[in-house]
């Protein structure tokens, strides 16, 4: 068989091995978790609070995505799970934010509450002696 | 001095000074072995300081990522690694900052949870004050028009 005949024939067999050599591997699942977490939360509202935290995973996140398409999928996973710890600690802070916003909310409902409470009981108290009085 | 002690302490100076020249990087290694060593045994003992303060036991996954990281360090620093150990451990720094902020997160949800408990428990006990003062009221209006009815029928 001459070397024209060969060729694509050559080039047939080679091509899936070449497109699979070319292609993107698997994603890591570190990165996964990460493209996750930043999916399902409100960076926004992270990123007041913790602006740097935020931007730091962001580059993070962004680079591991680079490594992971040039097949560096070490690197790509070492990045992603910092991306990861850096959004966690940016999303607990904003946490603790709205909480200790929620908890004076509600201690300040519980002192007018209360206020609220005691003026009922006094009245209760007088209307109920009143109506001993009449009863008698 | 002879020309052969002369001889001999010259030898000497510059085998001592070759020895040195040969043992200090090792000498750096080893410190920096140490270093790390140390470092990681910190990190354990503030493991077990975090597992401690977690009361709420809500940063159980985190802590156990936390020690497995510490571990992997550690291997590493046996196989000497040295550049692989200090990033692990700079994961693991940020990592024990993180699970610091969510003990802090638990403990404020607890707060909260017990603070709207308290409140509407509070709620509960005005419903059942504004119920009961507007049954005292019904019943006084109803005694006080039969009281009404009985003057009427007393001055006829």
């Amino acid at each position: 068989m001459n070397a024209r005949a060969m060729a694509p024939r050559l080039a047939c067999a080679l091509l899936p091995a070449l497109l699979a050599a070319c292609a993107t591997p698997p994603k890591p699942k570190e990165l996964e978790a990460y493209e996750m977490l930043r999916t399902g939360n409100n960076l926004q509202e992270a990123n007041k609070k913790s602006p740097d935290l935020v931007a730091s995973a962001e580059k993070l996140g962004e680079k591991s995505r680079e490594e992971w398409q040039s097949n560096d999928l070490e690197d790509s996973r070492r990045d992603a799970i910092m991306a990861n710890i850096k959004l966690k600690t940016a999303l607990a802070l904003m946490e603790q934010e709205q909480l200790k916003t929620k908890i004076q909310t509600l201690s300040a409902d519980q002192a007018k509450a209360e206020e609220e409470a005691a003026d009922l009981s006094e009245k209760l108290a007088n209307e109920t002696e009143k109506l001993a009085l009449l009863q008698k | 001095m002879t020309a052969r002690s002369g001889r001999s302490l010259r030898i000497f100076f510059a085998a001592a000074i070759c020895a040195a020249f040969a043992a200090s990087p090792r000498a750096g290694l080893a410190g920096e072995e140490d270093d790390l060593q140390r470092e990681i045994d910190n990190q354990r003992v503030s493991v077990a300081d975090l597992e401690r303060l977690d009361e709420l036991k809500a940063t159980g996954d985190e802590i156990t990522l936390l020690r497995s990281w510490l571990d992997e360090a550690w291997s590493l620093r046996s196989k000497h690694e040295y550049d692989q150990v200090r990033e692990v451990l700079e994961r693991t720094r940020k990592q024990a900052d993180l699970i610091r902020a969510k003990i802090t997160a638990s403990k404020l949800r607890a707060q909260a949870a017990t603070r709207e408990n308290a409140l509407a428990d509070v709620r509960a006990k005005i419903a059942r004050n504004k119920k009961a003062l507007a049954e005292t009221m019904k019943k006084k209006k109803a005694l006080e028009g039969t009281e009404k009815v009985g003057d009427k029928g007393s001055t006829q």
